[in-house]
Formats: structure tokens, sequence, C-alpha cells
């Protein structure tokens, strides 16, 4: 069993070869990538600190919830 | 890569499997994500989180290797190629960014998982552990998927310059 040619309808077409230039929808999806690659780091930059330390809150990591941050614990 | 006909029918079925399981889970992520986020009740989020991170580990992480690899076998050990043609090439940059991506992200979702476990309960304040991270991640990383698996269906033609001289060099040898 062998695969089929890709495209094998198309390739033996005439307006529109294998040698044709870069498809619309490549293009079209490459500007959309491009602007949500560019728009991510814009909003990375932005935000801050992103990962795990994000979400750390003031009580610092691995403290039980509920538990009051160690800065505020002495305040009448 | 050479490959017997009925190795290459092997290694498709392990890449739509895994793609698609993938694909699946995700999907469980999100809903898991969204009921951290959104649950009352402190033991549903604690729960939700927990799970989140077990999933990531035993079920995302092992199928997006598997989905990437097997895509590699599939594409290398086929006519269609790696390079060649563009929907080949735009599947396997999504796998490699999810890819990466996710084991970027297990980071996270091991923070929240350990933040879960040593939570005390009664507790009201879920304020440090309710985080919409993971459902913005898991809702990218579905959207990706779906682009990926609609081009794995469609194959939009377009063949990049490096596939166009192959199959140039291909008749060349045929018709000489």
């Amino acid at each position: 069993m062998v695969d089929p040619p890709p495209y094998p309808e198309r390739d033996t077409g005439t307006d529109q070869g294998p040698t044709a230039g870069t498809p619309r929808w490549v293009k079209v999806s490459g500007i959309i990538a491009l602007a949500v690659v560019v728009l991510l780091l814009i909003l990375l930059r932005a935000g801050g600190n992103h990962g795990p330390g994000r979400h750390e809150s003031s009580r610092g990591p691995g403290a039980p919830l509920g538990s009051v941050p160690a800065a505020t614990q002495d305040r009448p | 890569m050479a490959l017997t006909p009925r190795l290459r029918k092997l290694a498709l079925t392990a890449h739509v499997t895994s793609s698609v399981g993938w694909l699946g889970a995700v999907v469980a992520f999100l809903a898991l994500s969204v009921a951290g986020l959104t649950s009352q009740d402190p033991q549903t989020v604690r729960a939700a989180y927990l799970v989140m991170e077990l999933t990531g580990w035993v079920v995302l992480v092992p199928l997006s290797l598997a989905s990437l690899v097997t895509g590699l076998v599939c594409s290398l050990a086929s006519i269609w190629g790696l390079f060649r043609h563009y929907w080949v090439l735009f599947k396997l940059l999504i796998n490699v960014v999810a890819t990466i991506v996710l084991l970027l992200y297990i980071q996270t979702l091991d923070h929240l998982g350990d933040v879960a476990a040593t939570a005390t309960f009664p507790s009201s304040d879920l304020g440090g552990l309710r985080s919409p991270s993971p459902v913005l991640h898991a809702g990218a990383a579905l959207l990706l998927l779906f682009v990926a698996t609609t081009l794995a269906v469609y194959k939009p033609r377009g063949m990049t310059r490096y596939g166009q001289r192959k199959q140039r060099r291909h008749r060349t040898v045929l018709i000489p």
C-alpha cells in the first residue's frame, strides 16, 4: 500500500502549478501569528513577573490559605 | 526515513490518537481551571488545582511529547515531508510552541498545586489560589490545537520553496 501523492489532481492543473507563490492563507496566518506574538510580548512586558512567582501572594509561597502575612501579624 | 506501509499506518494511528487525546485533555483541563476560578466551595477549588497539576504531568506532557514525536515520524516517513508543505510546517510550529509553553507552564501548575496541598480549611481566603492564568493558557492551547487539527484534516495547498525545489528535482529525475 502506497500513500497517494499530495494534491494529485491539482499539481497537473494549469493556472496554479507547484511553483505558484506563497498562498494567501499562509500570508494571512503569518500576519495573525506575528500580531499575536507581538501582543503577547507587549502584555508580558507590561505585566511584569510571569511564571510561578507571579502567583505568590504577600503571605509567601506555600503558606496556608487564610494565614496572615508576617508583616501585619504584630499590628494592633 | 523509510518505513513499511504497516509501520507508517501505526505511526499515523499513534499520531492521531495522541494529538486528539491532547486536545481532549486540554478541554478537561479547561473545565477544571474554570471550576478552580469560579467555584465558591474551597474544597472544589483546592481539588481543581491539585487535579490540574496531576493532569499536567501525567496526561498533558506525555501526550504533547507523543504528538510531537509521532508527528515527526509521520511526516519524515511519508511523501509529505517536514518542510515541503506549509500546512505541515504550521502544524510543526504549533506543536513545538504548545509543547514548550506547556513545559514552562508546568512549573506554575506545580506551584498552584503546592499552594492547594498546603491550604488549611475552613478558609474563605482563596484569592492566593484562584488564578485566571490556567483558563487563559488552556484556552490558547485549545485554539492552537484546534487549528492544528483543522490543518491536518483540510491539508490546504501550498508548497514551501524547499518543497518546490525538491519536486522540481524529483521531476527532473523522472523525466530527464
